[in-house]
């Protein structure tokens, strides 16, 4: 087996805890080794992946000032079309460095109620901010709300099976999840007809922030890798039909670092190969609701150990890293 | 000193100099980034020789074990250190 798990999670649907608790038993293994695992079994229709790669493929494939009729509005709201070269995901803190050789499209929640106000700017900032749907393709909102329902219902499932997994009632999370302010991303990796300057790359080395990512690749060149525990950088194979799942940092905290939150890449594509390298990602991104207090989970202090960070809720959370402050706050 | 095996060079390696800079005027392909330990661009492996680790991207596993090191911020406890490049 590679340093990534394939995981059956089918089971996790079973009546039988007993199967419900031998998924979650893998999943404890694989978050505690490497925090990458892929899925099979894992419930959303391949047809409606299908459609999110055409609607997606349709929009990128617009003019330029087409896809800036929805770009990102700032740094704080993550919506919109944001073009090559504006994000630079690594640990460089110096503003001139190159940005990352994609271009991307994100949304938010979508089933967001109109008069409610937790869900108002006043009290959740940005965090439920509106969607700007392009224009063209026509379909691109009805499939995005769809898959993102779909990424939403399974991020909930492996949360129930991460809360077996950590000895914790089943259900524990979901008070934490039901007005969770995840977002769905699609990345674009354009074929490099040029070289990338020095130390650019399609996606620099950086840990996701969240509770977990579901991630959909696709078998081109110049692909993920993951950084392991014994120091090297491993590519993670396309796996036909399944899913990538890593957890993020806020997992790791939550965790007490009992799991692991890993660094990990978009290589660019060998330099001979300036065609047929052309990649597209679907990522949702799974962020607990804003409100929601990450702390030491009781089952994961060890006798020996104490709580390793300071209290902090999702929602701030998610802007201290938008804020690139990526140095968590310790504790004592 | 370092040792560049596959490469069969020696150098020595200044105090006021990092490794990487040093690794860099024989072998220019080896990749690095953040120049700060923390992105893990530039690990390589450590075939003899113990490492002074410095970074903040290895982990304790790894620290352990010795055999990588991040050539940007790391430095070496033994005379020499050999690595795999």
């Amino acid at each position: 087996m590679g340093v990534v798990p394939i995981i059956d999670i089918s089971e996790l649907s079973s009546g039988d805890i007993a199967k419900r608790a031998e998924v979650a038993a893998r999943l404890d293994s694989a978050c505690a080794e490497i925090g990458f695992f892929q899925v099979v079994g894992h419930g959303i229709d391949e047809h409606l992946i299908q459609q999110m790669y055409d609607v997606s493929r349709a929009f990128f494939a617009l003019p330029l000032e087409r896809k800036n009729a929805v770009a990102q509005p700032d740094k704080d709201t993550i919506r919109g079309y944001s073009s090559i070269g504006e994000q630079a995901l690594n640990y460089n803190d110096d503003p001139t460095a190159p940005g990352d050789l994609h271009e991307k499209f994100d949304v938010g929640p979508v089933d967001v109620p109109a008069d409610d106000p937790y869900y108002s700017r006043e009290l959740a900032g940005t965090h439920f901010a509106d969607n700007p749907w392009p224009v063209e393709p026509p379909s691109m909102a009805e499939v995005w709300t769809e898959y993102f329902r779909a990424c939403d219902e399974l991020a909930t499932r492996l949360m129930r099976g991460f809360a077996l997994a950590l000895n914790l009632p089943e259900h524990w999370f979901d008070a934490t999840l039901d007005r969770n302010i995840s977002m769905l991303r699609a990345i674009h990796y354009p074929d490099q007809h040029t070289a990338p300057k020095p130390g650019q790359m399609r996606a620099g080395a950086h840990s996701d922030y969240g509770s977990l990512t579901l991630l959909r690749q696709e078998e081109a060149p110049g692909g993920l890798q993951v950084f392991t525990k014994d120091g090297d950088w491993v590519p993670v194979p396309v796996v036909p039909g399944a899913l990538v799942v890593n957890i993020g940092d806020l997992m790791a905290q939550w965790t007490n670092d009992r799991w692991t939150s890993t660094r990990h890449r978009v290589a660019n594509p060998p330099r001979d190969l300036t065609s047929g390298t052309d990649r597209m990602s679907l990522v949702f991104f799974h962020q607990p609701n804003y409100d929601a207090v990450v702390e030491c989970i009781p089952t994961c202090l060890a006798e020996d150990d104490r709580p390793r960070y300071t209290p902090i809720t999702s929602g701030d959370h998610l802007l201290n890293k938008f804020r690139g402050t990526f140095e968590t706050s310790k504790a004592g | 000193m370092v040792e560049l095996r596959r490469s069969g060079v020696t150098r020595r390696v200044p105090a006021d100099r990092t490794l990487l800079s040093v690794v860099l005027e024989v072998r220019p392909e080896v990749d690095f980034n953040c120049l700060r330990g923390d992105c893990g661009a530039c690990v390589s492996v450590v075939l003899d020789g113990e490492p002074l680790h410095r970074d903040t991207v290895l982990s304790e596993r790894a620290r352990a074990a010795g055999r990588r090191i991040a050539l940007c911020v790391s430095r070496a406890r033994s005379e020499t250190l050999v690595l795999d490049l």
